[in-house]
């Protein structure tokens, strides 16, 4: 059960990851083209 | 369009409709009609929930409103993958527990039938609208563009998907949405690289982002900020994306039984959930590239000469009236402002037409952004690429719409007809009524089309604001659903009807973004039924 919740936690965190970074991206690509 | 953009489109049309009926063997009950069996691998809900969610409006609109409003859109998205993390700890679990067909079912469970009978109707009338609509705004599109009847373009449109979509349910839905993705994928690319193709040799991307960003389009990340205060009725800034969103795409995706229904089909909690959270990993990228065509194509036009107004058919008519002189005196304005590369007199210019089409055509919208991309296509694509991008538009617009039919079918007989109207059925029974749900639906849905006129502004806003409208209740429902475990039947009712009430009126007043709606409905009928919660109690103790 508590392997089964961390590999889900694992998922949950890469998309919260994944977007923060994107957000960075997307913000220093429209700084840069500004 | 030439004889081989023709051959290309109905090439790829009639490929979809033979490939879903092929597809169409499913189990003669409803479990095999509305969820497939419970089978599809996660790849295959990522796509159907994709499919679902991107109409032709996604890939018509999105490009112009780039164009005209730069990349800030994107933002409307940011809440997405949130959304989709908070429906894998606390909604996937619930309604494959309780293996529901509707997300509604589960109402009944929790609350009671009203509640459940009320969230239903609210969807199939949302729902039912919308995909009207979804049938229609491509359509006219098409339509004014290409010369075609609206008429036929509606029922083409919306009509020749309920072939596959009646006889295979939502087996059919999904494979069908798997093919037309991945030849809208294809399309898109195509169309983003020859946009860059299309450009004088000595501009490549980079100078062609850069021409954008110093217009202003590449405004992907804003705040909402202007002098010094947030405005809250700025459509599109991180804010209003993030929070908004959120509760939007939580609506959407969680409580909408066109996207439940999708990955109910799931063989397991875990392909349900994976397919989920792919959705939230490549949706926000995926808009990003199809609003980045609408900034390229914007940069195409800097360097080739831009149509001063991008709707054809409305200039022709427009210059049938008195106000004809006016618009000629304004587009040879246009082209020597071209000629100097006079961008502010650009833009002053074109507003000026857009308002004096507006008097010459009053009570038509002026707003061309829905053309942009389209017109671009059909003026500058070799020929063959004209007929897979309006092949990718209908293809869109199928996918959605065959979901929609499927779950407003399913929604119309487990909610209503096996609850009110005929309670045993014999599972083929189920099956037939299912189909000719299906049909009714689709046939409604089109007759939606054949009466919508001016939706105004860019249509993908129209179908947002919609469900804007009724998302937010509906969430709300759901949240006291979940985390809110002493607030029963009536007061939960009562506030959503009260809610909604309170919906239409703010938005009446106009004094807040649509994006907005969804947050303040889903809290309004919180905060209502808690409110509510002590006195429907006290009376039904008394009484």
């Amino acid at each position: 059960m508590e392997e089964k919740k961390s590999y889900w936690n694992k998922w949950y965190l890469a998309v919260l990851l994944f977007l923060v970074l994107q957000t960075a991206a997307y913000y220093f690509i429209t700084q840069y083209f500004k | 369009m030439s004889n081989l953009d023709w051959i290309i489109l109905i090439s790829t049309l009639s490929a979809i409709i033979i490939y879903g009926m092929y597809k169409s063997r499913t189990t003669k009950n409803l479990d095999g009609y509305f969820l497939s069996n419970r089978s599809m691998p996660w790849y295959l809900v990522l796509l159907s929930i994709m499919g679902t969610q991107a109409s032709a409006i996604t890939f018509i609109s999105a490009p112009g409103q780039a164009y005209t409003d730069g990349m800030r859109f994107v933002q409307y998205y940011f809440g997405l993958p949130l959304a989709m993390i908070v429906i894998c700890i606390f909604f996937v679990p619930v309604f494959r527990k309780l293996k529901v067909y509707t997300a509604y079912e589960f109402l009944e469970n929790r609350f009671d039938v009203k509640t459940r009978t009320l969230t239903s109707a609210l969807f199939l009338l949302s729902r039912g609208l919308s995909t009207g609509i979804s049938i229609y705004a491509p359509s006219i599109i098409l339509s004014s563009l290409l010369g075609w009847n609206i008429y036929y373009t509606n029922l083409v449109m919306g009509g020749l998907l309920i072939i596959y979509t009646m006889s295979g349910g939502a087996r059919a839905v999904a494979y069908t949405q798997q093919l037309q993705l991945l030849i809208i994928i294809s399309g898109m690319f195509v169309a983003g690289y020859l946009v860059v193709k299309l450009l004088p040799a000595d501009i490549g991307f980079t100078e062609a982002l850069q021409m954008a960003g110093s217009q202003g389009k590449m405004n992907i990340i804003t705040t909402g900020v202007t002098n010094n205060h947030f405005d809250w009725k700025d459509k599109y800034n991180i804010w209003s994306g993030v929070i908004g969103g959120f509760f939007l795409a939580l609506s959407y995706f969680g409580t909408d039984q066109s996207q439940v229904g999708r990955y109910l089909t799931a063989k397991s909690d875990k392909e349900s959930k994976v397919g989920l959270l792919m959705n939230g990993l490549i949706k926000v990228p995926m808009q990003f590239l199809i609003l980045l065509v609408g900034v390229l194509v914007f940069s195409f036009y800097q360097y080739h000469k831009a149509p001063v107004y991008f709707d054809a058919a409305k200039v022709v008519a427009a210059k049938k009236t008195v106000y004809k002189d006016s618009l000629v005196n304004l587009e040879q304005k246009y082209t020597t402002a071209i000629t100097l590369q006079d961008i502010p007199q650009l833009k002053a210019l074109r507003s000026e037409y857009k308002a004096v089409l507006k008097k010459a055509l009053p009570g038509d919208d002026a707003n061309d952004t829905n053309f942009i991309f389209l017109r671009f296509v059909v003026d500058n694509l070799p020929k063959g690429l004209v007929g897979l991008l309006i092949a990718v538009i209908f293809l869109a617009a199928w996918g959605s719409i065959a979901a929609a039919l499927n779950s407003l079918s399913s929604c119309t007989v487990v909610d209503f007809h096996k609850k009110f109207i005929n309670t045993n059925c014999s599972e083929v029974k189920d099956y037939n009524i299912s189909r000719w749900y299906t049909f009714g639906w689709g046939v409604f849905s089109i007759i939606v089309a054949m009466f919508a006129h001016n939706l105004g502004n860019s249509l993908i806003e129209a179908v947002n604001i919609l469900g804007s409208l009724f998302y937010g209740v509906i969430l709300g429902i759901f949240l006291v659903a979940f985390w809110i475990k002493h607030v029963q039947g009536n007061a939960v009712f009562v506030a959503a009807v009260l809610s909604e009430i309170l919906i239409f009126v703010i938005y009446k007043l106009d004094v807040i973004s649509f994006l907005w709606l969804n947050v303040i409905g889903a809290v309004l009928v919180i905060m209502l039924s808690l409110l509510l919660q002590p006195f429907l109690s006290i009376r039904k103790k008394i009484a």
